[in-house]
């Protein structure tokens, strides 16, 4: 295709001054290349451009590469005699690359996939513009394609026989995209949408275009797609009211005008709603999600930092709809509306409040009461005591249902505690206990889970998670260690609970275990004279442990499955969806739920 | 007392004092409760006390700096009508105040002279910002005064585009290359080679290639 003539070659920048002229030295001549260029920003004629480019080899180079930029086409002519160009051997410029922009709307039908087959070698397109050119199948579509990793802008609208295989290519290679029209293409279906939506990170204004035309839209997955705004989000509340699952985490810039000035008053076939990290959501957001969306199942505000308990107010009006709530990181929440949550909210399945780092006690109290709960995430809610667990272990409903159970950096659990834990929670198949100190022993560490690979020797130290077989390993080893405590806690002796010389007489045992537990059991034996002391150890552990691993949520994902990938997270999510909603017909099948501990977000 | 300030950060408070001070004439550059270095008003009002005290009269307006031709001729012009050249308002910013003449080798006299009657017509307007590029571009006017201004010969023309592409005046460039751009509306190769006087450096061999490999552009 490149030249063997020198003469786009030249790397000259300025038309030789040595020209011999007729009279003088021409200025125009002597201009250098870059302000030839300035000049024919201003021809906006394609017929004067081409008669530039005819003028001179320094004006050639200066105004070819604009007058194929965006080649505009009056005829099928004029297309068939710019393909020719591309087809012939020997061409004085690499012409296929110099062509950014193609809008064949005006061509409509004219245009067929043999034609875009022939277009196949416009590596650089930018801008694809094929609305109304109905005759266009995958076949085409995906020839063209195939090597545009450029493309920031395809419209499709109207093509009627292309499928989801174009915009999994799509999705797959033009990262860059930011429109994409496909309305009335009637062969797409969700799972292309996704494609696209999932790795499409620059996505702008495809959404107006989806919502318009697809008013039954089920399920929008929106996650990741950053640049999405206010403005873009109306369009689906105003057209997709049939929506069921909407999923806009890390959609970063949305506010509470998202909800409260566009959500309509009636969104009431919404399921799930997830808003990880949307951070500028706040309580009145709340309100008006709860009131549109009465039967909200799956509720996701992790990262939502300016939550507070009024907006956990507003959330337990969903009431006996709510399945699933994740307040992780939601940090101004306090034991109050958790409370309150957990009265009103009696068929919660999962719960995740992870770094809400207000709660105690209190708050696992109530919780303990749900029916239901099958999973309970309380990492680095440092407050937390053995008297949480404690509770729900008393509470014969949670004992029977809990089957994952996350206590990282809950530093005060003691192994009493757990222990009577995991012999009464029989369905229990995760526990993580990474970073509290009681655990850190080698002969406990034994039988939990490795370490995913990419952990720093820090974070293989205090990694402390169990699951399947590992439970039932721990159990055994702490029923064996503490056989006369399970039955006093059995009889349910509370001056019995902890047993201090039976452990310390374990030769096993060394003084760091001894010291991290010190504080608690001070409180036990003591019954509750020192509440601060208590407080003042539990930070001070836990700023340890920040200090060594800063992000709970990484960890929780390294801790649940190794597999960071965005792509498996999000399939793993739309798992736990599908099992919650088995588990809800078929409450006791504990195989199915096995995935739920993936998710969780990064 | 008359001063004239340089003011960079004056807000609505400070302006009230800078008005019962008798200063008749303030430049206010910007309007600000704190200015980036979070001085307080109240700590400019000080700064103004003793700046008004000893430079009164010495304002910005007032200041010049020369400019010297290729052909060694200076030029004494206001920093404001300098200031219209990018070039020339970064390097008076970097230097500060100097008695020393600016030295422009790539300009002469004549044009230079037409190039500051330019700026000094221009000196008011606003200055242009990065991103109204396309909307300078779609606008192919040129309003009269420009028009007439550049109804000069070609080859100081272009002299003048090569000016202000050096000198880094924007607008300048723009009307220059706009002006050009008419001057090639609708003509043929051949009438453009001879308008601008260009030799035409195609074999007859290669000009035939790429009239026939641009044969399809055509307008609408």
């Amino acid at each position: 295709m490149s030249s063997e003539k020198n003469f786009p070659a030249q790397t000259v920048k300025q038309a030789s001054p040595s020209q011999p002229t007729s009279n003088s030295l021409a200025k125009a001549a002597t201009i250098p290349s870059e302000l030839i260029f300035q000049i024919f920003k201003y021809v906006t004629s394609t017929t004067d451009l081409k008669s530039c480019i005819l003028v001179c080899k320094s004006w050639c180079r200066c105004g070819v590469e604009q007058l194929w930029h965006k080649p505009v086409f009056t005829s099928n002519q004029s297309l068939f005699k710019l393909l020719f160009t591309l087809s012939r051997g020997s061409q004085t410029f690499p012409y296929s690359f110099l062509i950014r922009r193609l809008n064949f709307s005006f061509l409509g039908e004219n245009i067929t996939d043999q034609i875009l087959s022939r277009l196949s070698s416009c590596e650089r397109l930018e801008r694809l513009t094929l609305g109304g050119c109905i005759r266009i199948t995958d076949t085409g579509l995906l020839r063209l394609l195939e090597k545009a990793d450029g493309l920031i802008a395809l419209d499709v609208s109207d093509i009627e026989n292309f499928t989801d295989a174009v915009l999994d290519l799509v999705g797959e290679r033009c990262r860059r995209l930011q429109g994409l029209n496909v309305s009335s293409c009637k062969k797409v279906t969700d799972k292309g949408i996704m494609s696209v939506a999932s790795r499409c990170r620059s996505l702008r204004r495809v959404l107006v275009v989806l919502a318009k035309n697809c008013p039954h839209l089920l399920e929008l997955d929106l996650t990741n797609c950053n640049q999405i705004t206010n403005g873009a989000i109306q369009p689906v509340f105003e057209h997709c009211t049939q929506l069921r699952e909407l999923r806009l985490a890390y959609c970063t810039h949305l506010t509470d005008d998202s909800f409260i000035k566009t959500m309509p008053s009636i969104f009431e076939q919404l399921r799930v709603l997830d808003l990880t990290s949307c951070a500028h959501i706040t309580d009145q957001a709340i309100h008006k999600i709860v009131h549109s969306a009465p039967k909200l199942r799956n509720l996701v505000l992790a990262k939502c930092g300016h939550i507070t308990d009024e907006g956990v107010y507003y959330i337990t009006r969903l009431g006996r709809h709510l399945h699933y709530l994740h307040l992780g990181h939601c940090s101004l929440i306090t034991d109050h509306s958790i409370t309150h949550l957990a009265r009103h909210c009696t068929r919660l399945r999962y719960l995740d409040m992870a770094c809400c780092t207000q709660l105690t006690d209190a708050s696992v109290f109530e919780l303990s009461h749900l029916p239901k709960l099958r999973r309970i995430g309380l990492v680095k809610c440092a407050l937390i005591t053995d008297q949480a667990i404690y509770a729900l272990i008393e509470n014969r409903a949670a004992a029977y249902t809990l089957e994952r159970v996350h206590l990282s950096y809950c530093v005060n659990l003691t192994i009493p505690a757990i222990s009577d834990l995991v012999s009464f929670c029989s369905r229990l198949t995760h526990l993580s206990l990474t970073g509290v100190p009681a655990f850190l022993r080698p002969e406990i560490q034994r039988y939990c889970r490795l370490p995913p690979k990419e952990f720093t020797p820090h974070q293989r130290q205090v990694f402390c998670v169990f699951s399947g077989k590992g439970v039932k390993e721990l159990k055994n080893y702490l029923n064996g260690l503490h056989r006369c405590r399970v039955t006093s806690v059995v009889s349910n002796n509370d001056d019995d609970r902890v047993v201090q010389p039976e452990i310390t007489g374990n030769a096993d045992v060394d003084d760091s275990y001894d010291n991290s537990r010190g504080p608690r059991n001070i409180r036990h034996m003591g019954h509750d004279e020192s509440p601060d002391v208590d407080e003042g150890g539990a930070n001070n552990n836990a700023r340890k442990n920040n200090a060594g691993e800063n992000n709970t949520e990484e960890n929780n994902i390294k801790e649940n499955n190794a597999n960071e990938n965005n792509k498996d997270e999000n399939s793993a999510v739309k798992k736990v969806e599908n099992d919650v909603d088995q588990n809800a017909v078929e409450n006791n099948d504990i195989n199915t739920n096995n995935s739920s501990n993936t998710w969780t977000f990064g | 007392m008359k001063p004239i300030l340089p003011i960079h950060v004056v807000g609505v408070e400070m302006f009230k004092i800078l008005v019962d001070l008798r200063c008749t004439t303030v430049r206010i550059v910007s309007c600000n409760d704190q200015d980036e270095n979070g001085i307080s008003l109240r700590a400019l009002l000080d700064g103004v006390l003793i700046f008004s005290g000893d430079h009164a009269g010495n304002s910005v307006e007032n200041k010049k700096v020369t400019l010297k031709s290729c052909d060694d001729v200076e030029f004494k012009v206001d920093i404001p009508v300098a200031s219209r050249s990018i070039l020339l308002k970064n390097m008076i910013e970097d230097v500060g105040e100097t008695d020393q003449s600016i030295p422009l080798p790539n300009v002469n006299e004549k044009v230079l002279k037409k190039v500051l009657e330019w700026c000094e017509h221009h000196v008011n307007d606003p200055q242009p910002t990065n991103d109204d590029d396309d909307s300078r571009r779609r606008n192919t006017e040129i309003d009269d005064w420009d028009q007439r201004f550049l109804n000069v010969e070609q080859d100081m023309l272009f002299e003048i585009i090569l000016a202000a592409n050096y000198l880094d005046i924007k607008p300048l460039l723009d009307i220059g290359c706009k002006t050009v751009a008419n001057m090639i509306k609708g003509k043929s190769p051949e009438e453009i080679r001879s308008t601008f006087n260009i030799v035409n450096d195609f074999t007859p061999e290669e000009e035939e290639q790429i009239r026939k490999e641009n044969e399809w552009a055509e307008d609408r």
